[in-house]
C-alpha cells in the first residue's frame, strides 16, 4: 500500500469538501503539494503537475492559439515556470490561480518572441463550436480574436500583461493589481492605454470599425 | 453618456466578446490527456535535470557527481525520447498512455484493456526507480531536428528548431537552425515568406558567418518567390560581392540578367 503523505490527506480531504459543495475549505488544497514540490518532492511535483496542468491548456491556447505547434513544449515550459515561481509565491491567491496566471505569462512571452522573429503565428485550428455559428459569425469571430491576440503580442509588456489578465484570465483590475504589485490606478491607466491601442487598430482597418459596431 | 464615455464602453464591449471568442479557442481538444501526460512526464524529467545539475555544480570536481549525473542523464533522455516517440503511434495507443498508472496519480481518461494497459506500465519509467536524466543538449536538439527534417517529418522539425531556438537562444546551434528552419520553410513548405525571415534572423545574430554564404542565396531564392525583383537584384549582386567564388555565380549571373 502506498504510504499516504500530510498533503495527500490534505488535498483528499480538500477534494471531498468541493465534493460536498460546503464553504468550510481553510487553506488551499494544492498550498502544502506546492510547498512540498518546491522543496524538490517529486512525487508532489507530479501530484501539483496533474492537479494544474489541465487548467493550463485553455489559456495557453488563447495566447498561442489553438492548434500551435510548440504548445506541448510551452506546457512544459509553463510548469517548470511554476515550478520555479514558486520560490516568490506567498500565497496572495490560489495556486491554481497562480499558475494559469505564471502560464499566461508564458504564452505571451512565447507570442512576443514569435512576433519579433517573424515566425508564423497562425495555423490551422480544429474548434469545438458548443453551438455551431453561422460562417459570417465564425469569420467576425475569428477576426475579433485574431486582431486581440496580434494586440497581446504587440502592446508593451505591462500593458499586455494586464489586458491578458483581463481577457484571457478574466481578472478584476483589484486581482491584477494584486498581481502584479502595482496600485489600482496603475492597472487602469495600463488597461486605458491597452484599450486605446484597440481603438487605433480599430481607426486603421475599417473592417474593424464594423466589429465594433456590431459589438456594442 | 458623453461620447468618450460611449467609446469606452464600446471598447469594453468589444474586448469581453473578443475575450469570450478567446474561449472559444481554449475549448478541450481530443487527445489533451495523452497531451498532458507527455508534457507531465518531460516536465518531471527537466526538473530532475535541473536538480541534478545543480548537485553537480555543488560537487564540482567530484567523480561521483560526474557518474551521478551521466546516470540521471540516460534515463532521463530515454524518458524524454519515449514521450516523443508516443506522439508518432496511433491515437488508441496515445489514449492508453494517458491512462497507464503513474505513481499516486492519473489524468481522468478511458480505461484501456488491462493487456494494454500492463504492456504501457511494462514501459513507463518506474518514479521513484532510477531518477530520469539531463534534458537534451542544444547540440542533440539540433540533432533530432535535422534528423526529423531529413526523414520528411517537417511538423516535428519545426518543433524542435523552435524548441532549440527557446530554450538555447544564445547557442551556436541555435543560430546555425535559423537556416535549416529557413530552407524547411523555402523548399518543403512552399512558405518563402518565413523562410526569408529565418534567413534575416541568422545574418542578424551570427557573427562566423559560417553560413552566409548558403544564406545570401537563400535570401534571393526567397525574394524570387516572393516577387520582390529589386531586393532579389540586390541579394544576388551581394552574394557575387561577398563571395565571387561561390558555386552559386553562374545562377546569380543568369538571374541578374533575367532581372536586367
Amino acid at each position: 500500500m502506498m504510504r499516504s503523505t500530510p498533503w495527500q490527506t490534505q488535498l483528499g480531504n480538500a477534494g471531498l469538501l468541493l465534493r460536498l459543495g460546503t464553504n468550510e475549505m481553510p487553506v488551499d488544497p494544492l498550498a502544502e503539494v506546492a510547498r512540498h514540490a518546491h522543496r524538490g518532492d517529486v512525487e508532489a511535483q507530479r501530484v501539483l503537475f496533474v492537479a494544474v496542468a489541465p487548467a493550463l491548456l485553455p489559456p495557453l491556447r488563447m495566447v498561442l492559439g489553438p492548434a500551435h505547434p510548440d504548445l506541448e513544449d510551452v506546457l512544459q515550459e509553463a510548469l517548470l515556470a511554476l515550478l520555479h515561481g514558486l520560490a516568490r509565491f506567498r500565497g496572495e491567491s490560489s495556486v491554481l490561480h497562480f499558475a494559469r496566471r505564471v502560464a499566461t505569462m508564458r504564452a505571451l512571452d512565447v507570442r512576443r518572441r514569435e512576433r519579433a522573429t517573424g515566425r508564423k503565428l497562425e495555423h490551422a485550428r480544429e474548434i469545438h463550436w458548443p453551438d455551431p455559428p453561422t460562417p459570417r459569425e465564425v469569420v467576425i469571430a475569428d477576426r475579433r480574436r485574431r486582431h486581440l491576440r496580434d494586440l497581446l503580442a504587440e502592446l508593451p509588456e505591462a500593458q499586455s500583461d494586464a489586458l491578458a489578465m483581463r481577457a484571457v484570465l478574466g481578472h478584476s483590475i483589484d486581482e491584477i493589481a494584486e498581481a502584479l504589485d502595482v496600485p489600482i490606478n496603475t492597472v487602469r491607466s495600463r488597461l486605458r492605454l491597452a484599450k486605446a491601442a484597440l481603438r487605433e487598430r480599430i481607426e486603421t482597418d475599417p473592417s474593424l470599425g464594423e466589429l465594433l459596431e456590431e459589438s456594442s | 453618456m458623453s461620447r468618450l464615455e460611449d467609446d469606452e464602453a464600446r471598447l469594453d464591449a468589444l474586448l469581453d466578446v473578443a475575450a469570450r471568442d478567446l474561449a472559444v479557442d481554449g475549448s478541450p481538444h481530443a487527445g489533451d490527456e495523452a497531451l498532458l501526460a507527455r508534457g507531465i512526464d518531460a516536465t518531471i524529467a527537466r526538473a530532475l535535470a535541473s536538480q541534478a545539475r545543480d548537485v553537480a555544480r555543488r560537487k564540482r570536481g567530484t567523480y561521483g557527481a560526474v557518474a551521478a549525473a551521466v546516470v540521471v542523464a540516460s534515463a532521463s533522455f530515454a524518458l524524454i525520447e519515449g514521450a516523443r516517440s508516443e506522439r508518432q503511434t496511433s491515437e488508441p495507443h496515445r489514449t492508453a498512455v494517458a491512462t497507464a498508472p503513474r505513481a499516486s496519480t492519473e489524468i481522468t481518461a478511458t480505461a484501456p484493456p488491462e493487456s494494454t494497459r500492463a504492456a504501457e506500465a511494462s514501459q513507463a519509467p518506474p518514479l521513484n526507480g532510477t531518477p530520469p536524466s539531463l534534458e537534451p543538449t542544444a547540440a542533440q536538439l539540433f540533432a533530432q531536428a535535422n534528423e526529423a527534417r531529413r526523414r520528411g517529418d517537417e511538423a516535428l522539425a519545426l518543433r524542435q528548431y523552435g524548441a532549440l531556438q527557446r530554450r538555447f537562444p544564445r547557442a551556436p546551434e541555435a543560430s546555425l537552425s535559423h537556416v535549416a528552419l529557413a530552407r524547411l520553410y523555402l523548399d518543403r513548405l512552399g512558405d518563402p515568406a518565413h523562410a526569408l525571415a529565418e534567413f534575416d534572423q541568422y545574418l542578424a545574430g551570427s557573427r562566423e558567418g559560417a553560413l552566409d554564404e548558403e544564406t545570401l542565396v537563400g535570401r534571393a531564392l526567397a525574394l524570387q518567390r516572393l516577387g520582390r525583383a529589386a531586393e532579389e537584384k540586390d541579394a544576388w549582386q551581394k552574394l557575387l560581392a561577398v563571395f565571387p567564388n561561390s558555386l552559386s555565380t553562374g545562377r546569380a549571373r543568369a538571374r541578374l540578367l533575367e532581372l536586367h
